[in-house]
């Protein structure tokens, strides 16, 4: 279904943040969080963005996303403009991507039930009948891996690695075009783990999803995604095939990154 | 130094009481390093909470657990205090939830310090700075007064690990430390943690789903599954010979960077769920979900079988299993 066609693309992408100020006449610093990043994703494939921990990647994940309006640059998405938009158009166009957040309770209202949790998107997007809400959410919660009772319950009772599967199931619930991932397996174990990346992919394949896959876990990038962006101190070092960059890394970091992958 | 004897920890939920830790005993001597692995929701984090003194209110536990010599589970919240952060530190799981968005790291990170009377005030910068340095933090002098929101992930977690390292802890429990971090910044902090525990004797209870982190930085593992530890051995002797159904299953659902390139491959799993914990069966809290079932595993507990010198497991089928 698909013919390498381009879905979101990133032009020449900047973000910029100013740091507190030491004292009130130095001039102020500035961290270049992503600075002129380039990238084209295709249309039900995924992209991997692996890179240190804070090199940028949630930065250029919540400028994709329409979150963050970037210093420069831009951010297309079927070849429109995100930024060049009304603030209305741009809700439209939101209600085809989700994002799955790497603080899953930080993301998470904690005064909510599950039920309303997950169903939030739904709520906003489409307009559901009661019933059919409610077995959606059951559906969804079932598919990452959560009981039919736990929509009931509070985001704190839930281990670490259950609140990040409800994270993941407010995502899929609206079956979204695009999903962006921040770390979405990183508090799962295994076992857990194989379970939501199997997912992922059939809902991939029956659906043709497009995913980012941002991950400091380069086994899990190598599993689940087609082409890989590597970055360093906000740029893009290398890119290309997973295959080629996991078989045959050319910049150092790369090199270094898989390395220190712990083995046993 | 830390010794943990028949530790249940129940829960009050809206479907009633729960056991979600059940039976777990095991010992912590002074510099040496124990890792908990199995699935989420198996009660890795409440374990961790309860020798901290810092368990949810709807919940309440038995058994003991001895840290020189005091239960801490009968000990009053003021001398649990003296205890908390200062002889045992933890490294909590969720790092936002954990830090105070309203206050800069700098603040949070000497507080501990301040409070237990491990610096003078004249010092204190000094410090801080020296350990956002050794988490790794790029040049801290710039970063001292930024608040949580303005921080990576990854660095919200090294602020968090800098919080937990700073009254050098006689025993600290690292729930998920890495989980946020790259490879290489992982290896780092790993590598702090083992200099600690070199030079210092420190003790560490280090928790992780990542079982590559497990098996190299510590000398001896529990596996729990439902509340109960199912397998428990010197880490060299359990990985070479990995005994009970549920870990070989765990082990064997590893994604790894050798695996072929094949979009048609799928991860193996383990079929079925962790029973809900007001649902875990009596018997052998894994037998729903295990291919060598038989009746004896729905009726009765298994016992320890002990598999070698140091290493054993709970199990009824380990003869058909091998
Ligand atoms: N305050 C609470 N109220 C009710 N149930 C709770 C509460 N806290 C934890 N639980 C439940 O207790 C079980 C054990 O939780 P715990 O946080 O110890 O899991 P864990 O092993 O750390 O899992 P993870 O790897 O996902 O972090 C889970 O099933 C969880 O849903
Ligand atoms: N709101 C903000 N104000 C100031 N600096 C920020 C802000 N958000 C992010 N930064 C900085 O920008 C850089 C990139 O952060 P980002 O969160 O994108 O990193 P990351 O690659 O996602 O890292 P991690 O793997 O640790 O999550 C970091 O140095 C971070 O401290
Ligand atoms: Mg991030
Ligand atoms: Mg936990």
């Amino acid at each position: 279904m698909t013919n390498n066609e381009t879905i979101v693309e990133a032009k020449s992408l900047s973000k910029f943040y100013r740091l507190p100020k030491e004292s009130l006449f130095k001039k102020p610093e500035v961290i270049k969080a992503v600075n002129d990043v380039n990238f084209k994703i295709i249309k039900g494939k995924s992209f991997g963005v692996v890179g240190e921990s804070g090199s940028g990647k949630s930065t250029l994940a919540r400028c994709i996303m329409g979150l963050e309006r970037p210093t420069a640059g831009e951010v297309k998405i079927n070849s429109v403009d995100i930024f060049s938009l009304s603030a209305n158009e741009l809700r439209n166009m939101r209600k085809q991507f989700q994002m799955v957040f790497q603080d899953p309770f930080g993301s998470l209202n904690p005064r909510k039930k599950i039920l309303s949790i997950i169903a939030e998107p739904l709520d906003v997007l489409e307009k559901v009948k009661k019933n059919d809400r409610r077995s959606r959410v059951i559906d969804t919660l079932k598919s990452v891996g959560l009981k039919e009772t736990d929509i009931e319950k509070f985001p704190h009772e839930f281990s670490g690695g259950q609140r990040q599967r409800i994270a993941i199931a407010r995502a899929l619930i609206t079956k979204p075009k695009i999903i962006v991932a921040d770390e979405p397996v990183s508090a799962l174990d295994v076992s857990v783990q194989a379970q939501v990346l199997n997912l992922l992919q059939d809902l991939q394949d029956s659906f043709g999803v497009t995913y980012i896959l941002i991950s400091h876990d380069l086994a899990v990038v190598k599993f689940v995604c087609d082409d890989v962006i590597v970055m360093n101190e906000g740029k893009i070092v290398e890119s290309g095939s997973a295959k080629e960059i996991f078989t045959n890394p050319k910049h150092e970091y790369t090199k270094t990154l898989l390395e220190a992958v712990p083995r046993f | 130094m830390l010794d943990i004897k028949n530790l249940n920890i129940n829960l009050n939920t809206v479907y009633g009481d729960a056991t979600a830790v059940r039976n777990l005993s095991f010992k912590l001597e002074k510099g040496k390093t124990l890792g908990i692995v199995g699935e989420s929701g198996c009660g890795k984090s409440l374990t961790a909470l309860a020798v901290m003194g810092l368990l949810p209110e709807n919940s309440w536990s038995t058994g003991e657990i001895i840290f020189n010599n005091k239960n801490l589970l009968s000990l009053n919240e003021d001398k649990l205090c003296k205890i908390r952060g200062n002889s045992i530190g933890m490294i909590f799981q969720e790092p936002m939830t954990s830090l105070n968005p309203l206050h800069t790291i700098g603040k949070q990170i000497a507080e501990p310090m301040i409070l237990h009377g491990k610096v003078t005030r004249s010092m204190i910068k000094k410090e801080v700075l020296n350990l956002l340095d050794m988490v790794g933090i790029p040049d801290p002098l710039k970063r001292i007064s930024s608040f949580p929101h303005e921080l990576s992930g990854g660095q919200r977690q090294r602020v968090m690990i800098a919080m937990a390292l700073s009254c050098k802890p006689e025993i600290l429990i690292a729930d998920e430390p890495t989980t946020a971090l790259d490879v290489t910044i992982q290896k780092q902090i790993l590598d702090l943690i083992k200099d600690l525990i070199d030079e210092f004797g420190m003790s560490m209870i280090l928790i992780s789903h990542d079982l590559g982190v497990i098996a190299n930085n510590v000398q001896e593992i529990i596996v729990m599954y439902g509340g109960v530890c199912v397998e428990k051995g010197y880490t060299k002797k359990l990985i070479n010979n990995i005994s009970h159904p549920y870990s070989q299953g765990l082990f064997s659902a590893i994604p790894t960077l050798e695996m072929q390139e094949d979009s048609e491959q799928r991860l193996k799993t383990i079929p079925g769920s962790v029973p809900e914990i007001t649902e875990i069966p009596k018997g052998c809290t894994f037998q729903g979900r295990c291919e060598y079932v038989s009746d004896i595993c729905v009726k009765n507990s298994p016992n320890s079988v002990k598999i070698s010198e140091d290493h054993e497991a709970y199990c009824f089928n380990l003869d058909k299993l091998n």
